[in-house]
């Protein structure tokens, strides 16, 4: 026995393995999608907005000089000032931190709970998955505008209902996506090697069946990000979202209406502000997903 | 000589949309310590669910077993549990049978987890190195991840994984029809010797005659969920008493140059087995079938000392001349 | 002297990914004679596949492509051939039939419309007649016509697999390439499958190049044997030559790796180690790593055939005293 074993090492000392490990991989495939890359880089400079604004801009975004009212675009004021004098620049870059917390938050929330619901559903199946899956159905049918409408008559306009609102409506897709996952995992050899080496319900969840399903999840919760800030902007819009004077895209938008056709820099920029954000989640999310093509995982 | 397990009467039937499919129908049978039964057939006979109902991965419909003398037909979780070290599985697909989010070392140490074998990582390392060597995986490969293996290497892990508890019994479930016959030879090579080695008993699950006749003491042939024919390797290729076992036997290819006579084939398809009527599953198919053999099922008899065969007409087909009177 | 059909001259086919050449097949000659059956034998990533996909041209493109060498059918070089004139050779000259059954047939279009496609395509005949065609090819296969408006889901992989074949001759293709048609298939009814060929093959003297791993089938249905091993023939001849005087050190170790029928052998002899990465291999012999008989010499340059007896080539310098071909 040992013989053979010896030659077999011998051999594996000469034939060079390949060591790529899967991440180092994904990202290599990921780098060299260019749009991807350009979602990547603005998301990027996103978070930069959010977490120091001090080093980009010296203004407060809250503080009002009425003095300055609706001034132009210029070298001062790159995107010009507000109705109450505010720097529009400044309050932009101000907004990502709010976009950025809220869609963050939203998604994080909706995230977990989405794959616990869709776990036990797919594992235990049967009753359990159909009582679940008729209560995410329903969650389903409530559009996010009256979730939201509902929840700010009750509790109040904040940002924490805002983001709570946002959360509930993403819920049903990650449930559903997971639960999906999960039924497809389920069945593979190497669960079944797992239960006969003694492994418990929860481990095989959490060590053999989730990360197996973790692709279209990443890939879900990154677009997912995307209309989040979407909602969110629309629910400000709406009036419903972050109260005043916080700086808000949506809110921004909103009481820009008035000033369209005088004052066409407050509409623009903050309109801008959310199509980048929104079209930089979707390319990094479109991105991520052709890097994960299990196909390619052979 | 000890009987390690034995199965009494065992049945698994399934639920399915067209009615009850009755994948093991009634088997019994005993393997002795450090032995090995080949169970052959082809699909749909059942073998792979007698496999994996034996170690309690599917739950019995009804059917006795017992391990080591002790009856664990009904054993509740914990006793489960501490079952599972000593009956372990090797699954067929080297490929699907290993998590790919796991790298080679965090599988075969998985059941050291489970179990808190080990006190320390440090006790873990050295006892997946263990287990590495002795199945003859490179340690450098402790790290890499499934796919980045060959069919051969990929099996080896499953063989390490099996063994890191120690087990007494194995059910090996086709662990070689993936693989490339030079890495067969390998693999079977590998597992006689740690049959040797560890005195391990085997359960060897597989529709290759070559095979199952090279690595068996005793072979089971089973048709839609019975068993047609029990008998020793030497004597089952020797006598091959049940039509089916003819038919099976007949049908494999010979890598040998010879004068062939013409085909005898066998007519007709495999069908499955949902809510079957009371007959002779084999009787559409089987050359020999008369009309008994369409309304009543066969009882396994002895027809020669230890070699069992479930036919009515076994007697007539075989030993012509001693019929008769 | 008989016609020959099908001349392969030097064959070589890379596939690229990145910066990655895989050289899947590196100079591969061999020569078919109509009516004649050749047994093409390697393992897994021999290159097999891509030499029969060269064939009918359908090797994908990018990341494949033929790099070298001639493919002659009827004297003329297919590889220059353009699209549309390749169209008319598939399924109307040169027929394939794949692996796995499963899969080959189209789920939404009825096995009759299946068959009456190709035939459609080649000949010009009205609907109506091809479907009536398409009928009597099933019942030649073994399937009654009335069948033929029910769709591959309702039949069994035996069946499936008998309707390719249908489908593959129905045009009565003068060369039949089948790459591994039984392996997906039971063991009787790989039987009757491979009986079916055989017995097509003589009525429509079909010249056949048989695609397997495995030395039995080739012993049943073949006159002529090539040995692949990393993309080159390493041993050619007939049937008598290769099984009866097994020259090249792989095909004695293949012959080492199955379990013999008749005697019992108590340990296998496979070959040590792997076949070498097709995007890395060696200098030299390609099988020199696991050669228990390999020289310094073995390492390096091409290694040239050797005519060993008359049309035995084998592919290794020890028989370098033999005449050079």
């Amino acid at each position: 026995m040992t013989e053979i074993f010896k030659t077999n090492e011998k051999i594996s000392e000469l034939i060079t393995i390949k060591k790529k490990s899967q991440t180092r991989e994904i990202i290599t495939r990921f780098l060299r999608n260019r749009t991807a890359l350009l979602g990547l880089i603005i998301i990027v400079l996103m978070v930069f907005c959010a977490l120091f604004p001090q080093t980009i801009t010296h203004y407060d975004p809250i503080e009002q000089s009425l003095r300055e009212q609706f001034i132009a675009p210029n070298s001062t004021h790159l995107f010009g000032t507000d109705e109450f004098g505010r720097d529009v620049f400044t309050r932009v870059v101000y907004g990502c931190r709010t976009s950025l917390l809220i869609g963050v938050t939203a998604v994080a929330i909706s995230g977990v709970i989405g794959i616990i619901f869709g776990c036990i559903s797919g594992f235990y199946g049967r009753i359990v998955d159909n009582l679940m899956m008729r209560g995410i159905d329903i969650l389903m049918a409530v559009p996010i505008i009256l979730l939201g409408m509902t929840i700010v008559a009750a509790f109040g306009q904040s940002v924490l209902n805002l983001t709570i609102a946002i959360a509930m409506a993403s819920i049903a897709p990650y449930a559903r996506l997971v639960r999906v996952s999960v039924l497809s995992v389920k069945e593979k050899e190497y669960v079944e090697a797992a239960r006969a080496t003694g492994a418990n319900d929860l481990r095989i969840i959490m060590k053999y069946i989730l990360p197996n399903c973790m692709a279209p999840i990443i890939v879900h919760a990154t677009m997912n990000i995307a209309s989040a800030i979407l909602s969110a902007t629309a629910l400000s819009f709406l009036g419903l979202g972050v109260p005043a004077p916080t700086p808000e895209w949506g809110s921004m938008t909103s009481a820009a209406r008035a000033y369209v056709r005088d004052y066409w820099w407050l509409v623009t920029f903050p309109g801008m502000a959310i199509m980048a954000a929104v079209f930089s989640f979707n390319l990094f999310g479109d991105g991520l997903r052709d890097a994960l093509d299990p196909k390619l995982k052979n | 000589m000890t009987v390690l397990l034995e199965v009494n009467n065992l049945k698994k039937y399934f639920k399915t949309p067209r009615g009850m499919l009755y994948a093991v129908d009634g088997v019994s049978f005993k393997i002795e310590r450090g032995s090995t039964l080949g169970v052959v057939g082809e699909s749909g006979c059942g073998k792979s669910t007698l496999g994996r109902t034996a170690i309690h991965l599917h739950e019995k419909t009804s059917g006795k077993i017992l391990f080591e003398g002790e009856d664990i037909s009904d054993v509740n979780k914990k006793q489960l549990k501490a079952l599972r070290r000593d009956m372990q599985m090797i699954f067929q697909d080297p490929f699907s049978s290993l998590n790919p989010r796991m790298s080679v070392g965090q599988i075969i140490a998985e059941p050291l987890l489970i179990y808190r074998m080990c006190r320390n990582k440090k006790e873990m390392a050295a006892k997946v190195e263990e287990l590495m060597e002795i199945v003859g995986l490179s340690k450098r490969y402790a790290n890499s991840y499934p796919h980045e293996l060959d069919g051969g290497r990929r099996q080896r892990i499953g063989v390490a994984r099996a063994l890191s508890l120690k087990p007494k019994f194995i059910v090996c479930d086709e662990p070689v029809s993936a693989l490339d016959v030079s890495i067969q030879a390998q693999i079977l090579n590998l597992m006689q010797d740690l049959q040797e080695e560890f005195d391990l008993t085997y359960m060897f699950i597989t529709h290759n005659m070559a095979v199952v006749k090279h690595i068996s003491d005793e072979i089971m042939v089973m048709y839609l969920g019975n068993m047609v024919e029990m008998a020793s390797s030497e004597g089952m290729f020797h006598h091959r008493l049940h039509p089916y076992t003819k038919a099976l036997l007949a049908a494999v290819p010979i890598p040998e140059v010879m004068e062939r006579g013409p085909r005898r084939l066998l007519k007709g398809e495999i069908t499955s087995v949902i809510n079957p009527k009371q007959e002779c599953r084999f009787n559409t198919r089987c050359p020999y079938s008369t009309e008994i053999c369409t309304h009543e099922n066969p009882p396994l008899l002895e027809a020669m000392p230890k070699h069992f065969v479930a036919c009515h007409r076994v007697k007539e087909i075989n030993f012509p001349t001693l019929t008769g009177g | 002297m008989a016609e020959i059909l099908l001349e392969i001259k030097d064959l070589m086919v890379q596939y690229k990914v990145g910066n990655e050449v895989t050289k899947a097949v590196n100079g591969i000659t061999l020569t078919l004679e109509k009516g004649e059956s050749m047994g093409l034998v390697g393992e897994t990533g021999a290159g097999k596949t891509t030499t029969a996909r060269a064939i009918m041209q359908l090797v994908p493109s990018p990341p494949g492509k033929i790099v070298g060498g001639q493919i002659l059918y009827d004297g003329e070089d297919l590889i220059k051939k353009n699209a549309s004139k390749m169209r008319k050779v598939r399924g109307h000259k040169i027929s394939m039939i794949f692996q796995d059954p499963m899969t080959a047939l189209n789920p939404v279009y009825t096995v009759g419309e299946q068959i009456a496609e190709v035939i459609q395509l080649h000949q010009n005949v009205s609907k109506r007649e091809a479907l009536e065609k398409a009928k009597k090819m099933m019942e030649l296969v073994g399937i009654e016509g009335a069948r033929h408006d029910e769709f591959p889901h309702n039949f069994s992989g035996g069946m499936k697999q008998r309707i390719v074949i249908a489908i593959a001759l129905a045009c009565n293709p003068s060369l039949l390439i089948a790459d591994e048609p039984t392996t997906a298939l039971d063991v009787t009814i790989q039987a009757q499958v491979m009986d079916l060929i055989e017995r097509l093959k003589e009525e429509f003297n079909t010249s056949l190049l048989l695609i397997t791993h495995d030395l039995g089938i080739v012993a049943e249905v073949c006159s002529k044997v090539a040995i692949i091993y990393a993309g080159k023939i390493v041993e050619y001849g007939t049937l008598d030559h290769i099984y009866n005087n097994t020259k090249h050190p792989y095909t004695i170790g293949l012959f080492g790796s199955i379990p013999n029928f008749n005697e019992n052998v108590h340990r296998l002899k496979p070959i040590p180690g792997l076949m070498p990465d097709p995007s890395n291999l060696p200098e030299g012999c390609s099988f020199a790593e696991r050669c228990k008989d390999v020289m310094d010499i073995c390492r390096r340059g091409d290694i040239p055939v050797y005519e060993v007896e008359p049309n035995h080539l084998v592919k290794c310098l020890k028989y370098c005293k033999q005449r050079e071909k």
